[in-house]
This record gives structure tokens, sequence and C-alpha cells, in this order.
């Protein structure tokens, strides 16, 4: 059932992450969700948005690649397999993923995601590798869960990773992480900066300084290179400083560039951690979002950038993560505050 | 063979964007409607730019001619050219008077 997947080459590939729905069954600490609850398409509006993400594609000459999340996107599960189905019988689509916390995934729901021929892979998220640690941030009995997941998933065989949210309370997990994950066979570990917005606002106290950072991503480079069979993404802004002569390590950001969020209500979003409405895709359509938004113009412009970014060497591939500049200075265009470049 | 008289004028078809990022020389036409979007240099940028402020003809080659500093033959071929890429591809098209 599986099919192969052809990978689309960098310049080839379009990203969606598209949020079904923001409802969720746990209530993590550092999540980025604000208090205001978004309203959720039918499925019907859905399948219109899927119709106009194909036609962009096509028109464009890219490869789509999706993350379909939530909240917690199982939630709605009934929809969410419509789409899978719709999706694996896309020419425009190379693969997408499901970004999940996991724990309404079962043994049978592992089963029917098996069945999704352009399913990359599912990706759960972890804070800590122990119960203790992993569930002052998710809840109580979030690790039991998503281990769980995992096993039911790698059972199916369907292709799992795991996100981890970096802070000063986790920094020093990402090794135990990589040798839970080793142990799970989990091949693939995703890191992500703690952001400041939603309900992680309450947490900027635990944001990791510049020092503390650049100390971090070294330790992390040297897991990556010596671990052997977790494979750490650092497809990231700021983690290119760290071994400037490694293609593996550091990227522009897409916010942009190849890449839209949609939200539930249709609302389109430079990045999920960039919540500024750029227009509405039921209403406004991709083209003149894409085209037209001053936000993703001021985005792409190097020149636009303020402070220490606009003075930097490296401007024109790194950029930082806009939205800690966003969130931390209240300036899209500011500097990345962890950056220690 | 575009007729071109001192008094032509063009507009920007509907739906018509211009956009560009001069750091990094990148000039741009985008049909928000269709989606067909254009790569332009920067003269081409230039000229349809100027057709937005409404200038006719002759004030098109008067302005390309003091911007750019080219001879009359080669700045009317250049001008002539790019507003026959243009209404082509339906980026412009002609006002009659």
């Amino acid at each position: 059932m599986k099919k192969v997947i052809q990978y689309p080459t960098l310049g080839d590939e379009f990203y969606f992450q598209w949020h079904l729905t923001e409802r969720c069954n746990l209530k993590c600490l550092h999540c980025y969700q604000g208090a205001n609850p978004i309203s959720e398409l039918p499925l019907k509006d859905l399948l219109v948005i899927l119709n106009k993400m194909e036609e962009a594609l096509t028109k464009w000459g890219k490869r789509g690649t999706l993350s379909l999340t939530g909240g917690e996107p199982f939630l709605r599960r009934d929809d969410l397999h419509a789409l899978m189905e719709r999706f694996d019988s896309s020419n425009c689509v190379a693969y997408y993923d499901i970004l999940s916390n996991g724990s309404l995934i079962t043994v049978d729901e592992a089963k029917a995601l098996s069945l999704h021929p352009s399913l990359r892979r599912v990706q759960v998220s972890l804070e800590g590798a122990s119960a203790e640690r992993n569930d002052q941030i998710r809840g109580k009995g979030s690790f039991e869960d998503t281990l769980r997941a995992i096993r039911n998933l790698k059972a199916e065989d369907v292709d799992v990773s795991v996100m981890m949210t970096i802070t000063r309370n986790n920094q020093d997990q990402i090794r135990p992480m990589v040798d839970l994950l080793k142990n799970e066979g989990v091949r693939i570990i995703a890191l992500e900066r703690l952001v400041p917005e939603g309900r992680g606002v309450e947490l900027s106290d635990l944001l990791l300084s510049p020092d503390e950072f650049h100390a971090l991503c070294d330790d992390i480079y040297q897991i990556a290179v010596n671990n052997g069979s977790v494979r750490i993404l650092m497809h990231r802004p700021l983690f290119g400083l760290v071994a400037p002569d490694d293609p593996t390590v550091g990227a522009l950001c897409s916010a942009g560039n190849n890449a839209l969020t949609i939200m539930p209500d249709g609302t389109v979003y430079p990045c999920r951690r960039l919540p500024i409405s750029i227009g509405n895709v039921l209403t406004d359509g991709f083209y003149k979002i894409w085209y037209g938004s001053d936000v993703l113009w001021r985005l792409r412009n190097p020149k636009e950038l303020n402070k220490k970014c606009q003075e930097c060497d490296i401007r024109l591939n790194c950029r930082g993560c806009r939205a800690m500049a966003y969130f931390s200075t209240g300036d899209l265009m500011g500097e990345d505050p962890q950056c220690w470049h | 063979m575009l007729a071109l008289n001192p008094d032509s004028r063009f507009q920007l078809e509907e739906d018509i964007l211009l956009q560009a990022i001069p750091e990094l020389d990148h000039y741009y036409a985008f049909n928000t409607k269709d989606g067909d979007n254009f790569q332009l240099n920067h003269t081409a940028h230039w000229v349809l730019t100027a057709i937005t402020r409404g200038v006719n003809y002759s004030g098109l080659m008067e302005g390309f001619l003091k911007e750019y500093g080219l001879d009359k033959k080669t700045a009317e071929e250049d001008v002539r050219e790019t507003l026959q890429y243009a209404l082509n591809n339906q980026i412009i098209k002609e006002v009659k008077p």
C-alpha cells in the first residue's frame, strides 16, 4: 500500500501547515495557542481549500508538502482521514505529515493511518525523556500516552518523529531524549525554540540567553553528528551558526519564501508561530495573499531587517526567527533575541 | 507590430500587482486572479510602474531616456518590447481615447 514518496527538491517544494482545529485535549504550558477560540470550517470548505492548494501548486510548478495538525487533529478524525484520502490521490502533493500529541493514536488508529500511501510520518511531541520531566509541561499521563502512540505506529510501520520545544528547563533532556528515541526505534527528532506567545508567554523566564543557546547548539550538533541512528533536524535559523560549512545545518526560515500556515477558519499566517493574519484563503485565495501581502514582502526583503540583523554578514541566509523577534521585541523585523552571532 | 503615438496610454490590467525587492534585483508582475507571475528586469518594472502613474507614451519615453541615459533608438526599442510583452501577457491594456 505504501507508495514510494517522490521527495521534492528544495527549490520545488511549497509547504503548507494546516491546522484543522484549535481544540486540544491537552493544555501544554508552552503552547502557542492563545485564549481566543477559532471557529472551524466544515469538511466541504476544507476541500475547497485543498482544491485551491492544488491549483496554486500547479500554477507555481511546485510540489506540495503538508503538515496536518491542530490543536489535536485526531479530534476531527473523520475529516482528517477524508482529507488524507484526497491528498493520497493528488498529483500535486509529494507527501503529508500529521502533527499530533499522540494521545488518540490507538492500535486501530495506527492501522488506519498505515493505509494512507502519502502519509510520510506522524510527529508527536515530548518535552523530556521521563514521565516526570515531560508531564510537567504536557500534563499527567502524557508521556505514557505518547510512548504508546509511538509503539502503536511503529507496529504498523508508520514512520514517527518526535518534536521537542527547548527551554531552560528541559535543555538537559536532549541527550536522554535521543537515547530514549534510539530505544524506541524513532529515527528523527525535531527541536524548536520556545516562542513567548500564547500560553508560552507565561514561560518567558525559561527562554535561553544567546550564550546559553549558543552552548546548547554546540552540544546538539555534537550529539547530532555522533549519536548514530537518531537524526536531529537542524534546518532552523541560528543552528547554521554552529557549523557554517555543513549544509545539513541551518536554514533560511520558510516564512514568506515557500510556506504558508492555514488556520481552522481559513485565516492564513506566514507561520503558525507568527500569527499575523495576511488574509483568508476562502475569500482572498492564495494568489492575492502570496503576491500581495505587505507582511510577506517585508519578510522577503533583507533590507527590512532591523538592528543587529540589518548589519549581519549572513542576513541573506539566516535572518533569524521572525516570530522570536516579534514576540520578544514587538518588531517583526527586529533582531532574534537568542542570536549570538 | 504595436502601433504607438505620443498620446498612446496604457494601464495595468485588473488584478495585476507589481512588486519589487530592489536590494535583491527582484522585480515582478503578478496576476492575483489566475496566479500568473512574471519575473521582470529593472527597466520593464520601471516602465510598468510609470504606466500606473498615467503617463502617455511621450511622457514614458521622456522619463525612460532620463532614467537610463540611453540613445533614443535603443530606448524606443526597449520600451516597445516591454509594452508588447506586457500586452501579450495581459499585464497591461491600451486605454482607448
